[in-house]
């Protein structure tokens, strides 16, 4: 029985009752039962306060130190001898201390519906819940989770853990712990106010070194230096642009979840927004660097096509990569070779890859000249008989003719290729010649022809570069 | 609405209490309620006892909340934890506070009683907090409030039966009746004030004349009559008696409830589902 009649048993008396003033009179000066049990209550509802004020004062100090998150839950763990773990806003632990360091955090798997329920009522209601330690359960810890929360932004949660003898949960966590969330509010938004800041220079250099606004080689040399990029053997710069040109500049969003994918599959990446879309200047993975990215595989192990898909970017954005550069002052050239990977990439029609500037060949050339149209035209003049004899004829020659030049006129190679006799490719040879009046024997013609093909095969992606 | 009362289990291995309640589900019980608010400190939580209950037995669960010897902002975080674990029934009660026992030095804060735990709680179903902050998605608490028929003042117990009921109450909850005609003496009384909030008798048939001294000598607001004393000793210990004697109660308070929370036994649970089972017979023939 763990229950008295308070009014005729209580358990305690405050250390010192009132005592009767001198000047009362005879008879009225003992205390009753009730006050005595009020005035037992007041005590220690005044002792409960002034322990709550005391460990409050004591790491409202520590906050205001400067501290990091680490070593202001540490202090609150030590002032109020519990264990306490700070999470993440995804709910991942963050940092822990007192107690038995052997004793693990919370584990709370995101696949039971308990859990899950418990996550939604902390994201919605954003107040402090208390969990019970449920036997056989996943919430085998009780703990009391306190969300540390500025306006409508979730920081983190800080969690008291309980200890396996606490059966009555104590009020005191409570106050303390809704107190002491405001302050790690207040220093959680510090660090993500310096990270910013941080973030923010770096973005800065980074515009800075793409557009060339450096004083000279030694200037870019310092710039490159303040982003890291100095310890590495190259770099390269990549530019990652919507379809739809301006929509990152105007899509916080969609940039940001960009940057994100880049710091987790590119960590030595520094990258800044621009209006059409996200320049990076990505160090180029050094064979003889563990540096690692995509899942802690080295990042050297992964061709360029590979890191593209291991970002698992939007579909709906396209990439550009520079050659590798080894000093920092050409990385305007890079972001202009960058930015016209990209470019023709998606007049290409290749929308959502990765177009390596290095593997463009030709189609350097064919970029300076901005007018498609003209291109088109210029292939047509010298192809449009022959595509329009295959469309009439369901013939292969434009096929057949691209073979045959990559093949050095060969029709014996040609035929392999096609998977056709050695006398069907010269056959199909001479009916070329005759529809285009191209002689294939002259480096000229040939030139002519081999420029037309690239362009109408870029029409259709055929080219092979990516 | 038959309800079945549990105590905490009394360790980790919930197994037992676990087949215990399946037992009284399939006796009848539509609802399981834990009956203690705070069990000693080896017991599991009423909280997590309750939500042993939801989860592994399927049922909904009456979860007790006392306000004394705690914090209204501790309270509503316990409850919202109870909430998000998908327990929704409250019964509000303002208890005492612990002042002996196996853990003496529980003093802590007490600033509410039930009346405004209810209030707390319908803030929270209409979308703000206790001090009115507005909440993003409102809670589904089914709010109970007690009541007690053995009160030395039925006038007194009325009016606070109303104040609960204004304050955001859905149902009553009777404390253990053992006197009949002193129950429906406070039920008509609520009636009479116009108060058409439904109430649940309990009934303790097989605690006994120990449990109801116990009552008497512990809890302040009891003032057990001599008349239910004697009844009680008159039925002691024989649990075959204590059955016909609670199925007699039920009958004559019928009318004035609307549903029957047996408290079980520790431990002996054979007696209670043969009491549930007669309560469900005699439901389905009225």
């Amino acid at each position: 029985m763990t229950r008295s009649r308070s009014r005729s048993q209580p358990a305690s008396r405050p250390r010192s009752l009132p005592r009767r003033p001198a000047h009362a009179p005879e008879g009225a000066g003992e205390p009753t039962p009730e006050l005595v049990d009020v005035l037992t209550g007041l005590s220690r509802q005044n002792s409960v306060y002034r322990r709550t004020i005391a460990v409050c004062d004591q790491l409202a100090d520590t906050a205001l130190r400067g501290v990091d998150p680490t070593e202001l839950t540490r202090v609150f763990a030590e002032l109020v001898g519990k264990r306490i773990v700070l999470m993440d806003p995804t709910f991942r632990p963050r940092a822990r201390a007192g107690g038995d360091n052997a004793t693990p955090s919370p584990d709370w798997d995101r696949s039971d519906p308990s859990v899950e329920r418990l996550l939604h009522a902390l994201e919605t209601q954003r107040r402090p819940l208390r969990v019970p330690s449920v036997p056989g359960s996943s919430l085998a810890q009780g703990c009391l989770v306190t969300p540390i929360v500025i306006a409508e932004d979730t920081l983190g949660y800080l969690l008291v853990l309980e200890e396996p003898d606490d059966s009555h949960p104590d009020d005191v966590d409570l106050l303390t712990a809704t107190y002491a969330a405001t302050l790690f509010a207040l220093t959680l938004a510090h660090e993500r106010t310096s990270t910013e800041l941080g973030l923010r220079y770096l973005r800065t250099v980074v515009d800075a070194l793409v557009s060339g606004h450096f004083l000279d080689a030694e200037d870019a040399r310092e710039k490159a230096k303040s982003l890291g990029l100095l310890d590495s053997g190259g770099f390269r710069v990549c530019v990652i642009r919507w379809r739809d040109p301006g929509l990152v500049g105007t899509d916080d969003h969609g940039a940001a979840q960009i940057l994100a994918a880049l710091a987790v599959g590119l960590p030595g990446a520094r990258a800044t927004v621009r209006e059409l879309g996200v320049v990076a200047i990505v160090p180029e993975p050094d064979r003889e660097t563990t540096q690692t990215g995509m899942g802690g595989v080295p990042l050297s192990a992964w061709t360029w096509p590979e890191i593209w898909r291991g970002l698992s970017l939007h579909g709906g954005l396209t990439g550009g990569l520079s050659e590798r550069l080894d000093r920092p002052e050409l990385a305007p050239v890079g972001y202009g070779q960058a930015e016209q990977a990209v470019d023709l990439g998606l007049r290409l029609g290749r929308g959502g890859q990765l177009i390596d500037y290095h593997e463009l060949g030709i189609y350097r050339l064919l970029l300076r000249i901005g007018d498609m149209g003209q291109l088109w035209r210029f292939a047509e003049e010298v192809l449009g008989p022959l595509i329009s004899y295959d469309a009439a004829h369901g013939g292969e020659l434009v096929t057949t003719l691209s073979v045959y030049l990559r093949h050095q006129s060969s029709p014996k190679q040609s035929a392999r290729v096609l998977r056709v006799h050695a006398n069907t490719v010269a056959y199909r040879a001479q009916r070329i010649e005759t529809i285009t009046g191209l002689d294939l024997t002259d480096a000229d013609d040939r030139l002519l022809a081999q420029v037309a093909l690239t362009i109408v095969e870029s029409r259709t992606g055929q080219d092979g570069t990516g | 609405m038959i309800i079945a009362g549990l105590g905490a289990p009394q360790g980790p291995d919930v197994d037992g209490f676990v087949d215990q309640a399946r037992a009284l589900k399939a006796a009848g019980a539509g609802v399981l309620s834990i009956t203690e608010p705070a069990p000693p400190a080896t017991r599991v939580g009423p909280v997590a006892a309750a939500v042993v209950l939801h989860e592994r037995v399927g049922a909904e669960v009456l979860l007790p909340a006392e306000t004394a010897d705690r914090t209204l902002p501790a309270l509503q975080a316990d409850l919202l934890g109870a909430h998000a674990l998908g327990l929704r029934m409250v019964v509000c009660r303002t208890g005492s506070p612990r002042v002996a026992g196996d853990y003496p030095d529980a003093a802590q804060p007490w600033d509410v009683d039930s009346v405004r735990l209810i209030a707390a709680l319908r803030g929270l179903n209409e979308g703000s907090d206790y001090r009115g902050v507005a909440t993003r998605e409102r809670t589904e608490f089914v709010i109970g409030a007690s009541i007690s028929t053995a009160a030395a003042d039925v006038h007194h117990e009325v009016d606070r039966a109303e104040a609960k009921a204004q304050a955001g109450a859905h149902f009553l909850i009777t404390d253990a009746i053992f006197d009949a005609d002193e129950a429906s003496l406070l039920l008509a009384a609520l009636q009479a004030r116009g108060m058409e909030i439904p109430v649940i008798a309990s009934i303790a048939p097989f605690e006994g004349f120990r449990a109801l001294e116990r009552l008497r000598n512990e809890v302040p607001e009891m003032s057990a009559t001599s008349t239910a004393a004697r009844a009680a000793a008159r039925v002691g210990d024989d649990r075959g008696e204590a059955l016909e004697a609670s199925l007699e109660l039920i009958e004559k308070l019928r009318g004035l409830i609307c549903g029957v929370l047996v408290h079980v036994p520790r431990g002996s649970q054979r007696p209670a589902i043969g009491l549930l089972q007669r309560l469900v017979e005699l439901g389905s023939r009225s």
